[in-house]
């Protein structure tokens, strides 16, 4: 149901196009949301307005409002902020079970501290290693049942700290990684391993 | 003056955008509103020129932070507005805010006296070393 004289709606219509238009990206429901709301902004503010003559009052609704780019812009930058938080962790998960797949015959300490002394030269990896270093690691010591006792060893900027022990029963693995600046990247993970009978630590 | 006006409205822009977050969360922590009511209140005495459109990011972004709820209500004369209301959480961090922004803008006038009152003696000095140069 229109609730514009007949030029006004047409202008209405045209705008919230150039709208959807810069909608694109977005998902589906957001896209529906964002112009319901502008359709009822503009409604409203229309109503309000006091210009006599309908097409320039929609007029000067709609230069308030603002272009139809710059109304979306702000939600565009972050809406993309968020696709890239989203892709980020299962990229994660994927490297940290590839890491555990190929960690089976070398052992999943051994691949860990491989890539984290190889983690700094690589460029495109260098905004993301710090978390993906982690993650991976998380998930090779959750599935090491190696335990070797304590060590520190260090690759290149990478430090790897690693200490296991365990008692009847129950058994525990904590590894801390300091990356490029220790005073910034401490990272400690500790995986519980319990009731596993074959156990035999040493350290 | 062209790159003058151009640096200020960038400043001005940068500065409004931290400050209207928190009058809007403000203006929703006496009652709820729907945009357009929202956005006539926030400029409601012409003190704060925005295009209208800013508030709708602002409102997403509190909503999905937890900070806003929202829920779209039938019209009588129109389409349904969406309204919003602060929640809890908004509540309690608008209330931790609010004394921080006030400690802000103190500080900010606070220096702007100082430095105009510096500026007074050192005028009024340099009167007197005429005077006395005169003399």
């Amino acid at each position: 149901m229109s609730h514009y004289p007949e030029g006004v709606e047409k202008i209405v219509q045209d705008y919230l196009q150039r709208v959807a238009i810069q909608l694109r990206r977005f998902p589906k429901f957001d896209q529906e949301e964002v112009l319901k709301e502008l359709g009822s902004h503009i409604y409203e503010s229309y109503c309000a307005g006091s210009d006599p003559d309908p097409v320039g009052r929609i007029l000067d609704v709609l230069r308030k409002l603002g272009e139809p780019a710059d109304v979306v812009a702000e939600r565009l930058q972050e809406s993309l902020l968020n696709v890239g938080k989203l892709k980020r962790v299962p990229l994660s998960v994927l490297g940290g079970i590839v890491v555990g797949m190929f960690g089976l015959p070398l052992g999943f300490a051994g691949v860990a501290i491989l890539l984290g002394g190889l983690a700094p030269s690589w460029d495109w990896w260098r905004h993301f290693s710090r978390q993906r270093l982690c993650c991976w690691s998380l998930v090779s010591w959750a599935w090491d049942w190696d335990c070797s006792g304590c060590s520190i060893q260090t690759f290149g900027t990478t430090w790897w700290h690693r200490a296991s022990f365990n008692s009847t029963g129950v058994s525990a693995s904590f590894s801390i990684c300091s990356h490029q600046q220790p005073r910034e990247g401490f990272w400690c993970f500790c995986s519980w391993q319990s009731l596993r009978p074959d156990w035999e630590c040493s350290g | 003056m062209d790159y003058l006006d151009g640096e200020k409205e960038r400043r001005v822009t940068q500065l409004r955008k931290g400050i209207l977050e928190l009058a809007v969360m403000g203006t929703l922590h006496n009652e709820q509103h729907y945009g357009y009511s929202l956005v006539r209140v926030l400029t409601g005495n012409g003190s704060l020129l925005l295009k209208e459109g800013t508030v709708y990011p602002i409102l997403t972004r509190l909503a999905k932070e937890g900070l806003v709820r929202s829920e779209w209500v039938e019209s009588d004369q129109g389409p349904p507005r969406k309204y919003y209301s602060l929640t809890a959480h908004g509540r309690k961090l608008f209330e931790v805010l609010m004394p921080e922004f006030d400690q802000l803008v103190a500080l900010v006038k606070q220096s702007r006296n100082s430095a105009k009152s510096r500026q007074n003696q050192h005028l009024g000095e340099r009167i007197l070393v005429t005077k006395e140069e005169k003399a």
